[in-house]
């Protein structure tokens, strides 16, 4: 089936399609192929053109406020669902004298993560790994991609301050290291180590 | 020996391990809370050193803070992985509670949480 004709239908769920095999692409999504269709590669065209247009996902952090997820980052729902916690976390809430986490602070990690994730996917098509969200000192929030082949920590400074911090390697020959106010910075940055 | 404290500070071989209390809150899910655990406490990150202490006297020194030591648990890092982190300096600082207090002198950046990481295991899990 030609890509452009796969573009250019009315995308439905691939559940109504797709039954079979798994799709091939790098972030393993669980849809699956109908036999028929397994072994064309515009049948991952499809279901990443469905997912993509499949919208948002509303996930309540608290009572009265909502981050907007899409659904093609289906694996930072799970993250934050698991790690909102942190909000009700108070000062010394582990008798070490740390401080308690501001919703902003929060906000701001969870909305970096998906500012970068879509750029590179606007960018490459690729779906990047998701991040632990971590408590870390002061306040601040990390971001922690813990993996076989590389590790990356970017630190979300406590709001109101703007810099966040990182260090990442892929534990070879290649490391990246430095800082950059949140709301301008160099895109590229962990492109070496995300794609890896 | 000074005037101040009762104990010698030592030289620490490489061979040796330093003990760490971790609360149980900062164990998130089996991922450790780098910021929180690898930071410094005034001078350094406070450590025990293992020829005065064992994973067991480490979580109950605990209540000498004032904490309950069943909040905690011990993670040991060998002294030679530590210094191979850049900028790290053990440091016997022994005080008169604790002969076996060992501090880690350096800064704890993101680069340094990162490499603690990989090199510390656990002796008691919180």
């Amino acid at each position: 089936m030609p890509a452009l004709l796969i573009k250019e239908r009315e995308l439905l769920s691939p559940t109504s399609y797709l039954t079979g095999a798994s799709c091939n692409r790098k972030h393993s999504c669980n849809y699956k192929i109908n036999k028929e269709w397994r072994n064309t590669e515009e049948i991952d065209d499809y279901i990443h053109l469905w997912t993509k247009k499949s919208g948002t996902i509303k996930v309540a952090i608290t009572k009265k406020t909502s981050i907007e997820v899409k659904t093609i980052f289906h694996e930072l729902i799970e993250k934050i669902q698991s790690s909102k916690f942190i909000l009700e976390l108070k000062d010394n809430w582990d008798d070490e004298d740390s401080k308690g986490y501001s919703e902003k602070t929060y906000v701001n990690a969870i909305n970096f993560f998906k500012r970068y994730a879509q750029w590179i996917w606007d960018e490459r098509g690729v779906i990047i790994d998701t991040p632990n969200i971590l408590p870390s000192n002061e306040g601040s929030i990390d971001l922690f991609w813990s993996k076989m082949e590389y590790d990356l920590l970017i630190n979300i400074p406590a709001y109101p301050n703007n810099v966040a911090r990182f260090y990442g390697d892929n534990k070879k020959d290649s490391k990246i290291e430095g800082e950059f106010p949140l709301n301008s910075y160099n895109q590229g940055i962990f492109l070496s180590l995300l794609q890896s | 020996m000074n005037s101040e404290h009762k104990y010698l500070i030592e030289e620490i071989p490489n061979t040796d391990f330093l003990y760490q209390r971790v609360h149980k809150n900062h164990n998130i899910n089996g991922i450790l809370a780098l910021g929180l655990v690898f930071k410094n406490h005034g001078a350094g990150m406070s450590t025990d050193w293992s020829k005065y202490s064992t994973p067991e006297l480490t979580k109950k020194r605990a209540a000498y803070y004032y904490k309950n030591p069943e909040n905690y648990g011990v993670i040991n890092m060998k002294v030679e992985d530590v210094r191979s982190i850049e900028s790290q300096v053990v440091k016997h600082t022994p005080i008169n509670e604790n002969q076996s207090h060992t501090d880690v002198i350096g800064k704890k950046s993101p680069k340094e949480q990162v490499l603690f990481n990989r090199i510390y295991s656990w002796s008691i899990k919180p």
